[in-house]
């Protein structure tokens, strides 16, 4: 017992800010609504749905460090699936099976992958390259994704896909669902990239002082250049990712998901103007996060009033940042 | 001549012509004046927040929020003439109402902003999200299409109109020519007043402009509620020229009046945003969506062909910014 309270005492304090408020919402939640919340249903469920907004968070918190902001996810991931649902279609249509059919799967993974990834690319060179800033760059290739998704599909779904590949999206491993599984390895790694790698470490400098690092010699360029391609990866993945849990490819889906990774980021300890991010804390933050979202359906709460609250809790989470700063600054 | 040239809002202008030219050589429709009315009819809205935007982002940094404030203050204040039956309201009093909440809601953002020191972009994001939920949650989601007499008479107000070979008239709005107004007052405001100069100077560089004596806050301050008067009178617009209130209908479009005020130049850093570019930079916009209807061009390719036009303007406008640099 006292290892335990020595170990949540030496913790770092966004990461007691933020359990604390992950308890206070957990406990909350289930004193409203016991009968629903705590059942295995309703875990996973919220499984389910945390592994979206979570790629996206994990992406927006890494862009978030080089202090610029990646609009253009949504749209990339809605390609990158697009794309793929073409592949996977086709399967479908031809009714394979067996080696053909993993062929098909596997191309189609790649395919999207590739596209994320060269999507990300273009962000990051014209990023880097030519200095302007990064808002207004993911601005138009969000468009322009977003309007190549649309003219591919000529503005309607695309669905059926090879049961084999849905498999992934609504089923349960160890009964943890793989979405789920698959954001905590994407947690896990980005935790690594963040901080053991030298990428990671020239990242948060990079972030926090662009000059003084252009100095010191780091390659500012090539690092920024990663962290976009790195996003449009993982936009990618959840393009998959929506493939294989709605069973269908939209070029405009999900387009207040950009919203959501940025209060999630931000929640989580996240800088808006880069040089700090805790992968830990954005784990917490998408914890509570769902948890408030599954409670407000639970409430019957409503859409509406779930926007309402989330902006109320952005601009909370901006303001106890800005007083957490104030009071750190003090005490130095 | 050559000074001329290489300013931004010369390559706006070009762009413009060029595409005016090539389009019109597509569909002479698109070269008439009555398609001229219509495009200048379809840009009121844009063009009057954009002017807010401007003033923000020159100032202080991207507002996502100027969509959600102008409706939210329209539409609580028609939702209350609505439910007392108060149908003979005078307009300038619709307008003043409208224009009070707004300018309330941009104070709120301002306080985040300038108070807190927080990033522009994520409080107004934050703020748009709240006002539309708040609107949306509390005071309610019904269209109003019953709007007060003096509105609907504003609604069909034209200064000027043409008919074509058809026989169809086509008629230029009065609003048109309050939205040039507007432009004019602030090309004026922005360029012969200290406030204006005051603008452009805590927008280049915060530091140099407090070690010039400039009060930061109020500069910001009034910047601030100058917005929620332009938000408040656009979101009246917005209302008349629908004929009927739909709450937050216009939250979501943000990105495209942001992109137009870019385009003109509107990026703070280098304190080079003037109105006409912004002017200039909704018109290209405006002409666009309308020339892609009328060269029959599904609309789905809209959204591509708009991403790629910001893109170049970005690129162009960065290569310029180098020469510049450079000497």
């Amino acid at each position: 017992m006292k290892k335990i309270v020595t170990f949540v005492h030496n913790l770092d304090q966004d990461v007691k800010r933020l359990m604390g408020i992950t308890i206070f919402v957990f406990v909350a939640m289930v004193l409203m609504r016991p009968k629903l919340f705590l059942t295995s249903n309703n875990f996973t469920s919220m499984g389910y749905q945390i592994a979206e907004i979570g790629f996206f968070s994990i992406a927006m918190m890494m862009v978030m460090v080089t202090g610029g902001r990646d609009l253009s996810m949504v749209g990339i991931s809605n390609l990158s699936g697009i794309l793929a649902a073409f592949i996977l279609h086709d399967a479908f249509v031809k009714e394979l099976s067996g080696l053909m059919l993993f062929l098909y799967i596997l191309m189609a993974i790649i395919v999207s992958i590739a596209v994320g990834i060269t999507c990300g690319f273009m962000n990051g060179t014209i990023i880097s390259k030519l200095g302007i800033s990064p808002m207004l760059v993911t601005l138009g290739t969000l468009n322009l994704y977003t309007g190549i998704g649309i003219i591919l599909t000529k503005a309607e779904a695309i669905s059926m896909f090879p049961k084999e590949f849905l498999y992934f999206g609504n089923n349960t491993l160890i009964g943890v669902p793989i979405p789920l599984i698959l954001l905590i390895a994407a947690l896990i790694v980005t935790a690594i990239i963040l901080n053991k790698t030298r990428y990671g470490f020239e990242l948060k400098f990079i972030g926090s002082n662009y000059k003084a690092s252009l100095f010191t010699g780091m390659r500012n360029k090539n690092v920024l250049l990663k962290t976009y391609v790195y996003s449009g990866l993982l936009s990618a993945l959840i393009g998959l990712e929506v493939l294989a849990r709605t069973d269908s490819a939209k070029a405009d889906f999900g387009t207040n998901y950009t919203f959501q990774a940025i209060l999630c980021a931000v929640l989580g300890a996240t800088n808006p103007g880069g040089g700090y991010a805790k992968v830990s804390c954005l784990a917490l933050s998408l914890i509570t996060l769902q948890f408030l979202s599954s409670g407000f359906s639970m409430l019957r709460l409503g859409g509406y009033f779930k926007e309402f609250a989330w902006g109320l809790i952005l601009l909370a989470a901006l303001s106890v940042n800005y007083f957490v700063e104030q009071r750190k600054l003090k005490k130095s | 001549m050559k000074r001329i040239i290489k300013t931004n809002e010369f390559s706006v202008a070009a762009i413009i012509t060029i595409i005016w030219i090539l389009f019109g050589l597509v569909n002479p429709d698109i070269l008439t004046v009555a398609n001229l009315y219509a495009i200048t009819r379809a840009s009121i809205i844009s063009a009057t927040f954009a002017l807010s935007c401007l003033l923000v982002l020159l100032a202080v940094g991207i507002d996502m929020s100027f969509y959600a404030v102008g409706c939210t203050s329209i539409y609580v204040v028609l939702n209350y003439l609505v439910k007392n039956k108060m149908f003979d309201t005078p307009l300038l009093l619709i307008f003043g109402a409208s224009i009070v909440l707004a300018i309330i809601l941009q104070l709120i953002n301002w306080f985040f902003i300038d108070r807190l020191s927080l990033q522009p972009f994520i409080v107004t994001i934050g703020s748009q999200s709240l006002y539309k939920g708040f609107l949306l949650a509390f005071i309610g989601t019904t269209y109003i299409t019953t709007l007060p007499t003096s509105m609907k008479s504003l609604a069909t107000k034209y200064i000027a109109s043409t008919t074509n070979s058809s026989g169809i008239t086509s008629n230029l709005h009065f609003l048109v020519f309050i939205v040039i107004i507007m432009y004019v007052l602030m090309h004026l405001m922005l360029s012969y007043t200290r406030f204006g100069r005051n603008i452009y100077a805590i927008g280049a560089d915060v530091i140099a402009a407090k070690r010039a004596g400039i009060n930061i806050s109020k500069t910001r301050f009034f910047v601030f509620l100058l917005a929620g008067i332009i938000c408040g009178i656009g979101g009246m617009f917005q209302v008349t020229l629908n004929r009927a209130a739909v709450p937050a209908d216009l939250v979501g479009q943000e990105l495209m009046v942001i992109a137009a005020v870019v385009l003109g130049g509107g990026m703070g850093k280098q304190a080079r945003g003037s109105i006409l570019g912004t002017a200039l930079g909704v018109i290209l916009l405006s002409l666009i969506s309308n020339s892609l209807i009328l060269m029959k061009i599904p609309s789905y390719y809209q959204q591509a062909f708009t991403g790629i036009i910001i893109l170049i303007g970005l690129v162009i406008q960065s290569s310029k910014g180098k020469e510049q640099a450079v000497d």
